[in-house]
């Protein structure tokens, strides 16, 4: 499938193996869209730049799986645009996914699809411009858990800890027609409690690559209604307030001692 | 302070590890207010000790609010029965909540003061008690006479002051078992039975303005229905559903109600908003199945459309318009304090977690509007009316009302997320 990827900073760990990952399959990968509010030609931008820890060298320690992964698999790219390079791939950097310009360079590249890869809800009419329409990636089982406190939000709602792409037909402008086409539950025996945020992230790239399965392949993944996606009409979980955020910061305070120990 | 707590609970080693820094927040915030209640409730007796040093403290209500500018020397307004209702409504939660047998005594004696206020009929005097002074502030001049204390069972009745004092009865009743408190409740919802104007459907007398009963006397039917269930009283149920279908008929096509507040030209503060929905949400609630259908769905629908206001521009307003609209650009504390308990509530029932977040960022607000560190220190602990406390609503005050509303939240907020703590994730 012919792929456009969009990644902003709060996902750079899991858009760098996506990359890694799809590099070495028989997609092709059209277009990397960095979103970045301080493109890099502003001074704070570089300055930022120059200053940020190192994504895989620092920044993620020993318990992220995806850096451990990218580590043993020697991937030495520090940053999504390193990335792309390395997986031969056109990369733009913008300030934000609205205007006319980025819809029509997203427009001109005919993908197949495209991955939303993102702290924030992706506008659903990205899903016109592409044949199989837009694969957003979100935490849990509720689409409107994409922006921040998601993990929260899946952990509040009493769900499992969920990796879930959200399928946008192309159709379907409006995002009405939305369903949950592939999801990946954190496994309790995968590692200790410490780094949920970085299981969730592992699951994501895995859940991306099984929704793109599911798109090429239809017929082998009957759709059920238990991937239905849940989309209560009107209401985004934007951030949660304090109260409920040292509630649930305090489950996985009490959860962060290793099991073992 | 004129009273200081003992407040232990919040220092009880056994809650160190089972509370976040919000919970302890809430436990802290609770006892600071509820020392302020007694300060306030022993506020009368302060203004007219002002006037009369040597006078015996009198036997009184709860003041209405504290506001130096408006009632010097003391501050303190005199007694309110409304008040003294929500004071003593407010004390009784907060007794059991931190194991305060102080609060619960001072909570019965004025539950008690509510019995000596009932005159004959039933009804409960409307709006502040003043002195009998020659002067309007109760100080004494040389060759003067000394202010006089009221006499409660004198003067006009008030339909919101009984029905206030219907709920801090039936609380004092839960508490004690005592006869006399459902003897004094079951006589005020008489006489708010036999003061229904049947023809116009609603309270017309004894309203505290226009001849007519304004959307927050929901509530004035939720405490008819709530002694309805205990005691079985023949009219309460019929005089209750009269009026709650006057005013829900009331209701705009936009939502909202025109006559929220007290007086429908002017902007209704949050705080009568709040008190309307949680109004209709506890009588459907009472009422049950088809009959309550109607007003659970008003009261649903108005606490949806308050939270998805409150999701957009950060904190409730202060008031809002027929439309549901924020209108000012003040806050309500005591609005937000009642309309987080209502979220609660909804969460509760429903487990909806739009609401129960709604529920604790109107808490949050509600505990950063609470004074900490007035020049005049007789403020700390208290809620304003406004804030800034120039706002329209209460101006310049601190009213008793805003505080036991901010008592009944905190420890409301605090069961919650008390629960969830202990809940955990699921268990997957």
């Amino acid at each position: 499938m012919r792929l456009v990827i969009l990644a902003d900073s709060s996902s750079a760990l899991p858009a760098i193996a996506l990359l890694h990952r799809l590099h070495h399959t028989d997609h092709e990968i059209a277009l990397v869209v960095e979103v970045d509010p301080a493109p890099r030609r502003s001074w704070t931008g570089w300055l930022r730049e120059l200053f940020a820890p190192r994504i895989l060298s620092s920044h993620f320690g020993a318990d992220h799986p995806l850096a451990t992964e990218l580590r043993v698999e020697e991937v030495e790219e520090e940053s999504i645009t390193d990335a792309a390079e390395a997986a031969h791939a056109p990369h733009m950097s913008v300030s934000a996914l609205t205007g006319d310009q980025v819809m029509l360079e997203l427009g001109t590249q005919r993908a197949d699809a495209i991955i939303a890869l993102l702290g924030v809800e992706a506008p659903p009419e990205l899903a016109s411009l592409a044949g199989e329409g837009l694969l957003q990636v979100c935490v849990g089982r509720a689409p409107q858990r994409v922006r921040a406190d998601a993990l929260r939000w899946s952990l509040l709602a009493g769900e499992r800890p969920t990796a879930s792409v959200l399928h946008l037909p192309a159709w379907d402008d409006l995002g009405d027609g939305a369903r949950i086409i592939s999801s990946r539950p954190v496994q309790r025996d995968h590692a200790d409690y410490r780094s949920f945020e970085s299981l969730v992230e592992y699951e994501s790239v895995e859940a991306v690559l099984s929704a793109l399965e599911r798109l090429e392949n239809p017929s082998d993944h009957p759709s059920t209604d238990d991937l239905a996606a849940q989309r209560p009409p009107g209401r985004t979980l934007h951030r949660m307030a304090t109260p409920l955020v040292e509630v649930v910061d305090a489950w996985l305070g009490e959860h962060r001692t290793p099991k073992h120990s | 302070m004129a009273t200081t707590m003992a407040a232990g609970s919040s220092a009880d080693p056994k809650n160190k590890h089972t509370q976040t820094p919000f919970m302890a927040l809430l436990r802290e915030r609770a006892a600071l207010a509820a020392a302020w209640l007694h300060a306030a409730s022993a506020g009368p007796s302060a203004a007219a000790a002002a006037g009369d040093a040597s006078a015996a403290a009198p036997r009184h209500g709860a003041s209405g609010f504290y506001s130096k500018p408006l009632r010097p020397p003391t501050g303190w307004s005199g007694a309110d029965a409304g008040s003294t209702a929500m004071l003593v409504t407010a004390l009784l939660r907060y007794s059991a909540f931190a194991n305060d047998t102080a609060s619960g005594a001072e909570a019965l004696r004025q539950a008690d003061w509510l019995l000596h206020a009932q005159d004959d009929e039933g009804g409960l005097p409307m709006g502040e008690l003043t002195p009998l002074s020659p002067l309007p502030i109760p100080i004494q001049l040389p060759g003067m006479p000394a202010p006089q204390p009221p006499n409660p069972r004198i003067g006009a009745r008030g339909v919101w002051s009984t029905s206030l004092a219907i709920q801090a009865l039936l609380a004092a009743n839960d508490r004690t078992h005592a006869a006399k408190y459902l003897e004094g409740a079951a006589k005020a919802g008489r006489w708010l039975v036999r003061h229904l104007n049947t023809a116009a459907r609603q309270w017309t007398r004894g309203t505290e303005h226009m001849n007519a009963s304004p959307a927050y006397y929901t509530e004035v039917c939720a405490a008819l229905l709530a002694l309805f269930q205990r005691t079985q009283i023949a009219g309460l149920r019929e005089a209750a559903t009269q009026v709650l279908d006057t005013l829900a008929d009331q209701r705009m096509p936009e939502g909202g109600f025109r006559n929220w507040g007290a007086d429908p030209r002017d902007t209704a503060a949050s705080h009568h908003v709040a008190l309307t929905i949680s109004g209709f949400d506890a009588c459907g609630r009472a009422l049950g199945g088809n009959a309550g259908e109607r007003y659970s769905r008003i009261a649903a629908e108005c606490a949806a459309s308050l939270a998805a206001d409150q999701a957009c521009f950060g904190r409730l307003s202060g008031g809002y318009d027929e439309f549901i609209e924020p209108a000012t650009d003040f806050f309500c504390p005591s609005g937000a304090a009642r309309m987080s308990r209502v979220w609660l509530g909804y969460w509760q029932r429903n487990r909806d977690m739009y609401l129960l977040n709604a529920a604790a960022q109107a808490a949050a607000d509600t505990v950063a509007a609470q004074e900490m560190s007035a020049i005049d220190a007789d403020c700390n602990g208290a809620l304003p009316g406004s804030q800034p406390i120039t706002g329209p609503h209460a101006r310049m005050r601190y009213p008793t009302d805003a505080t036991a509303e901010f008592v009944l939240m905190a420890i409301e907020m605090h069961e919650v997320l008390t629960r969830l703590l202990e809940a955990g994730p699921c268990d997957w």
